[in-house]
């Protein structure tokens, strides 16, 4: 009886906290491991070398040798920050506590042809609705919708608005400059009440492994109607280089609906879906893990294009938003 | 509609072996719940940390034959070394037959067991595809040692084990959280079964341990302690491990 309770507390005790015992180590945090481990990644993952012709390994054999373990984290982080701007993707950061790297030059060093000033002294005015995110003002008989972020959640019942406002108005217009993008959803719920067919507007795929052609086939990405009463007649709507990501992809919903126009400038692109991922020291990063290409097989990470171009300084005017002016004058017509 | 020709023989064949005129009980414990768990796909750093944790069980009791059923769901907060988050959930639902075969010594029972579990993961930092997931079943041999002692022999211990290396499982993506086959287009049970991965030797295993001790009460019924642990990997398209070490209080009630 005796030795059965000895097994009994022998075995109660050796086999308790097993979880502690198979629990790993986490990995090394040296500058040469952090360094190995985020190249390697990135050139398992991301998608648009080829399209941007980026040879990765020639990065690293510009960026390794200046890793060396007595580097500071300061230092590391921005040798690590700078040789992920070489994929000038605005979907590539590195964050920390102290910072968060990036490549901006899919607007910087373009002019955006937006300012808020004007148009909430010109067009918005004080009385402007406020349905949801989506501002709101009746400007020369039209319904002028300005929409800032797609972060923010556009819900069907602000679409019932809208659409409801449309009896009193003649035309649409939806301002998207500017807009840095968020939910791709709130493109949808928009342009889903736009459209009373299901239409096909891009198509994507992502990676499935480490090898330059391991991709899924494309597969289709539609608009498809929802329920509540439909606009169906004529959409103007407003892009300039810092509209971003979502706002590239409702760019590219609208510019496939025949009764819509884009006025402005390209969109800055963004047509990868950020994937996120975490370094042993903490840090995180994230980088384009999918790939989009248009109807005509145009990759919408370079942006999408405006049916009327405005970038011109000869169509400026003086004390109004060019932009708007234009997309007022095609309504009218 | 094919899943279901398979799914109805199996619910059936089971609750076939559980309706014999044998020794029926219900399960019940809960307890703390230490885990950690790494998903290669998002991070290197191993998440850890402490939550409540419950099963409900059910087993029949015969002569040279024992089945049993575990239900277990966990919910927790698990944290890295930083501080940063990830919430998770565990379910699964094991089963084991045990059969007393002449070779063993008297107290030692042998089996099969087999183990069906849902992992989910939110890392709080990735703002997409989040959760990520593992699904998997598996199928090995099972191990049990149980004695009685004390004066009525009202106290009863047992330890059993499992270590699973066949099965298959069936996880998130490369990048995505669905399987890359939902991302085609194509009808949804296509997809689940192009999705499917067999495990292979090294590459996946399953493997745990449960000890319990329990004191019998006049009525027949019986409270007591126990510790499960269990241990996870699964490679497939990236790399998950998972653990946990559940520490609990049960009461098990004569049907």
């Amino acid at each position: 009886m005796r030795s059965y309770r000895y097994f009994i507390l022998i075995s109660m005790v050796l086999i308790s906290s097993c979880e502690f015992i198979a629990q790993p180590s986490d990995p090394q945090q040296r500058p040469s491991e952090l360094f190995e481990h985020l190249w390697t990644d990135i050139y398992n993952r991301y998608t648009f070398f080829e399209e941007k012709q980026i040879d990765w390994q020639s990065v690293k054999e510009q960026y390794r040798p200046t890793i060396h373990d007595e580097l500071t984290p300061h230092e590391l982080f921005d040798i690590l920050g700078d040789m992920l701007a070489e994929l000038e993707d605005g979907h590539v950061n590195l964050r920390s506590t102290f910072n968060r790297s990036r490549n901006w030059s899919w607007f910087e060093g373009f002019p955006l042809f937006y300012d808020e000033q004007l148009i909430n002294d010109k067009y918005l005015g004080t009385d402007y609705r406020i349905i949801g995110p989506l501002l709101a003002q009746t400007v020369q008989g039209m319904l002028y919708v300005n929409y800032r972020s797609f972060e923010r959640t556009v819900s069907s019942e602000h679409m019932d608005e809208i659409i409801r406002l449309m009896q009193f108005h003649d035309g649409l217009i939806i301002d998207v400059r500017s807009n840095g993008g968020g939910s791709l959803q709130n493109a949808l719920n928009i342009a889903s009440r736009l459209t009373d067919e299901e239409i096909t507007y891009a198509r994507q795929r992502f990676k499935t492994g480490p090898g330059r052609n391991d991709f899924t086939p494309w597969a289709p990405l539609k608009i498809k109607p929802k329920p509540g009463d439909k606009y169906l007649e004529k959409v103007a709507v407003l892009t300039n280089r810092k509209s971003y990501s979502s706002t590239t992809f409702f760019a590219q919903m609208m510019r496939t609906l025949p009764q819509a126009r884009l006025f402005g400038d390209q969109t800055g692109g963004g047509g990868g879906t950020p994937v996120f991922a975490e370094l042993s020291n903490g840090w995180t990063y994230r980088f384009s893990g999918s790939q989009t290409i248009d109807l005509n097989e145009h990759h919408l990470e370079f942006g999408v294009q405006v049916d009327q171009l405005l970038t011109h300084p000869m169509d400026q005017i003086s004390g109004l938003d060019h932009f708007i002016e234009a997309a007022i004058v095609w309504l009218k017509e | 509609m094919k899943n279901l020709l398979f799914l109805i023989p199996f619910l059936l064949s089971q609750s076939l072996v559980l309706a014999q005129e044998n020794k029926r009980t219900l399960l019940l414990n809960a307890g703390t719940n230490n885990s950690w768990e790494r998903d290669f796909a998002y991070s290197p750093l191993f998440y850890s940390g402490s939550s409540a944790g419950f099963t409900l069980g059910y087993s029949n009791i015969g002569n040279r034959k024992t089945d049993e059923v575990y239900l277990h769901l966990t919910n927790h907060n698990l944290q890295n070394r930083y501080g940063a988050d990830m919430r998770g959930t565990h379910a699964s639902i094991i089963t084991y037959t045990f059969y007393k075969a002449n070779w063993l010594p008297d107290n030692w029972t042998i089996g099969w067991s087999n183990n069906n579990a849902l992992s989910l993961r939110n890392y709080e930092d990735a703002q997409n595809f989040s959760p990520r997931f593992d699904f998997h079943t598996s199928f090995g041999p099972a191990l049990r040692y149980q004695t009685f002692f004390g004066k009525k022999q009202q106290w009863r211990f047992s330890s059993q084990g499992h270590l699973q290396v066949i099965g298959f499982v069936f996880s998130a993506s490369y990048i995505t959280s669905p399987p890359d086959h939902f991302l085609h287009d194509q009808p949804t049970f296509n997809a689940f079964l192009q999705s499917i991965r067999l495990f292979q030797p090294f590459r996946q295993h399953d493997l745990g341990i449960l000890n319990q001790l329990f004191y019998q009460l006049s009525n027949g019924n019986e409270i007591g302690i126990g510790y499960r642990f269990h241990y996870t990997s699964l490679e497939s398209a990236h790399r998950s491990q998972r653990s946990a070490g559940h520490y609990f209080l049960q009461l098990n009630f004569q049907l």
